[in-house]
């Protein structure tokens, strides 16, 4: 009863963060200077692509091992990283399909002669693809049987997508528009540079033990708050176009 | 032996990323000035409130003469940044005009310019 009481507490406290987490960046990008709305799917496209790059970085923070928080089995974390990697994917594949449908001409920008931001935007997608289907765990055990050549090149794709991203978001320019909020990215970027180099905290607080059994809260946590997420962008987005 | 540390493997990654970005750039370089350009819809009535030379630097600059793509197009130098610098420049403009709460061009929607 105890226990799933605290598991309930924690599940609750880590998807405050995770809603914290993707919610921030798309309030932060909406300051002043204002990107002009153009219209409703075009922005939550770009809701979409602002995701992934909050995800990618969220990625190199929970990366498969145990943190100190929340304090749930080792299992949970390992599925986190999965289920944040496929969300990124899945958000990725939606950002370009929506653009694409709603504004059919941007099929020029995935065309060898676009500029250089989209193609770092296309090269991310398709390195991001490539990086997915090379860790399901059927593949994964085929293409690398060393574990740790794996997770070497699994950390190379990764930077190679965060680097690309980045660079497409800033030089896209439409809501990184002023140089207080380059200034957040780099500063975030920083901290997340940081995190990645160093050893996870595992070590909980005193009198908190790891809950067992709680591998299942992931996918439960991540789906849901990138639903919920996407459900009230969308709709802020409507409610901005009708005013 | 001991396994490289992971960030070693993350700088990789961005070296690899940088390097992809310089490859993409030298490509489209050679590649853009023989593409051809989206047609364009421009409607010189539409931007009346416009100073021409705000346009037409050349006007005034003496940088060139003839149409606009005598150099933005057929000049090596400034050529492959042809779509980047036009659209900061019709955007620019079209976003400052609508902050001012009036009615401006197209913003982002490709289709608003570019009618196929």
């Amino acid at each position: 009863m105890q226990a799933g009481r605290q598991s309930n507490v924690q599940a609750i406290k880590f998807s405050a963060l995770l809603l914290l987490c993707l919610l921030t960046p798309l309030l932060l990008v909406s300051l002043a200077p204002a990107p002009a709305p153009i219209y409703t799917l075009w922005d939550w496209a770009n809701v979409m692509g602002y995701m992934v790059l909050t995800l990618s970085l969220l990625l190199f923070v929970y990366r498969g091992r145990a943190r100190s928080f929340p304090a749930f089995s080792g299992r949970f974390f390992a599925n986190l990283h999965r289920d944040l990697g496929y969300i990124a994917m899945l958000l990725l594949t939606g950002h370009v399909a929506v653009l694409l449908w709603v504004e059919p001409l941007l099929l020029e920008h995935l065309k060898p002669s676009a500029p250089l931001h989209m193609l770092a935007g296309l090269f991310a997608l398709l390195f991001m693809l490539m990086l997915v289907i090379s860790s399901v765990p059927f593949l994964r055990r085929r293409l690398w049987p060393d574990y740790h050549r794996f997770r070497s090149v699994h950390a190379l794709f990764a930077a190679v997508i965060l680097g690309l991203t980045i660079y497409h978001v800033v030089m896209s320019g439409f809501y990184m528009n002023s140089e207080w909020k380059l200034a957040v990215l780099a500063v975030v970027g920083c901290c997340v540079a940081a995190s990645a180099i160093r050893r996870e905290r595992t070590v909980l607080l005193s009198g908190i033990i790891r809950i067992r059994n709680s591998a299942g809260y992931s996918h439960m946590i991540t789906y849901c708050v990138t639903l919920l997420v996407l459900a009230a962008s969308f709709f802020a987005l409507l409610l901005q176009q009708a005013e | 032996m001991s396994a490289r540390p992971v960030w070693l493997w993350m700088l990789a990654g961005l070296i690899v990323a940088v390097l992809l970005l310089v490859a993409a750039e030298q490509y489209r370089m050679a590649t853009v000035p023989s593409k051809p350009l989206l047609p364009v819809s421009f409607e010189h009535l539409d931007h009346k409130k416009t100073q021409c030379a705000d346009c037409h630097h050349n006007f005034i600059d003496d940088t060139g003469g003839g149409t606009c793509y005598n150099c933005h197009k057929y000049e090596p130098e400034i050529a492959p940044d042809i779509e980047k610098m036009f659209h900061d420049f019709c955007f620019d403009c079209h976003v400052t005009t609508r902050r001012e709460g009036e009615d401006s061009g197209p913003m982002r929607e490709c289709a608003g310019c570019h009618k196929t």
